[in-house]
C-alpha cells in the first residue's frame, strides 16, 4: 500500500506534465475543496463534481491547457499531506500565468476527502478576472 | 518532545510573539542568515518579495505602528516532516484607518537546530492588497 505522500506525488508528477487525471483519480467524490480568498473563485467546493464544474471550468475557460503544476516541496505528517507547487501556465490570450500553490491535504483510504488551497489570489484576479460560470458545452 | 513537536513549537512561537507584539522575542527564534518569502509579484504587489531579517523586521514595524491593538493570531493546523513545518493560521486586526485585516495565512517554515532558516508565507494576497494598498 503506498503511502499518502506517495499517492500525491505520483498525482502531481502527471500533473507536472498537465494530465489531471490521477489527481481527479485520487479526489474523494465528496471532497471538501476549499478555495481561500475572499474573492469570486474563494469558498467551499462541495464534491469532485462541483469542484469539476464550479472551479475547473471557469478556471480552464481563462487558463491554456493543459494546466500543468510542478512540485516544489511535498511533507506528511498521518492523515495530512501538503504540497507546494509552482504553475508554469499562460492565459488564453497569451499572458504568463505563473502562480505558487499550497495546499493542505487530508487524506482517507488513499483518496483526498479535504483540500485547502492557498494561492496568490492578488495574481489570480488580475490574470484571470473574476470567476464566470461558462456556458453549458 | 520529537524535533517535528519542537519544530512546530518554534513555528508557532515566531507568530505568538508577534501577535503580543514582542518582535525581539520573534526575531530571537530566527537564524542571522534567514530569509522569509512575502507571496505575490513583486510588480504588482508592494510587500512581496525575499526579506532578510533587518528588512522583515522593518515590515513588521510598519504593520504594527499601522495596527495599534496588534494583530491576533488564531492556529489552526500545523504538520511537520524532517526539518519542515506548515503553520495554517488566522489574522485579525483593524487598522488605524478603521479597515479590518482578516488573513488567512499557510506558512512553510524550515527549522534546523532550534532556529528558523527559511520561511515562504502563502495568504489571500488580495484581501492583503485591498487592505494595504488600495486607495
Amino acid at each position: 500500500m503506498p503511502s499518502n505522500k506517495e499517492i500525491v506525488a505520483a498525482a502531481f508528477e502527471k500533473m507536472a506534465a498537465g494530465d489531471p487525471s490521477l489527481y481527479l483519480g485520487i479526489m474523494a467524490d465528496d471532497i471538501r475543496y476549499e478555495l481561500v480568498g475572499d474573492n469570486s473563485w474563494g469558498r467551499v467546493y462541495n464534491g469532485k463534481q462541483a469542484f469539476r464544474e464550479e472551479l475547473g471550468r471557469p478556471l480552464m475557460s481563462r487558463v491554456a491547457p493543459p494546466l500543468k503544476m510542478r512540485v516544489t516541496r511535498i511533507l506528511a505528517d498521518g492523515d495530512h499531506v501538503i504540497l507546494e507547487s509552482a504553475g508554469e501556465n499562460a492565459t488564453r490570450s497569451g499572458e504568463a500565468y505563473n502562480n505558487r500553490y499550497c495546499m493542505i491535504m487530508r487524506m482517507a483510504g488513499g483518496r483526498i476527502v479535504e483540500l485547502t488551497e492557498y494561492t496568490d489570489t492578488d495574481l489570480v484576479l488580475r490574470r484571470l478576472g473574476e470567476r464566470v460560470q461558462p456556458p453549458e458545452a | 518532545m520529537t524535533t517535528q513537536e519542537n519544530n512546530k513549537r518554534i513555528a508557532r512561537q515566531f507568530f505568538e510573539h508577534f501577535d503580543k507584539q514582542n518582535l525581539d522575542g520573534a526575531f530571537s527564534l530566527m537564524a542571522e542568515d534567514a530569509q522569509f518569502k512575502i507571496p505575490g509579484k513583486p510588480a504588482e504587489s508592494p510587500s512581496a518579495g525575499a526579506y532578510g531579517k533587518d528588512r522583515l523586521r522593518r515590515l513588521f514595524e510598519r504593520v504594527l505602528k499601522n495596527v495599534p491593538d496588534g494583530v491576533r493570531m488564531t492556529f489552526k493546523s500545523a504538520i511537520a516532516e524532517g526539518d519542515m513545518v506548515a503553520l495554517e493560521m488566522e489574522g485579525l486586526g483593524k487598522l488605524s484607518n478603521g479597515r479590518a485585516y482578516n488573513n488567512e495565512y499557510v506558512i512553510l517554515f524550515v527549522i534546523r537546530d532550534g532556529l528558523i532558516r527559511e520561511v515562504r508565507e502563502y495568504n489571500d494576497t488580495l484581501h492583503a492588497y485591498n487592505v494595504w494598498h488600495a486607495a
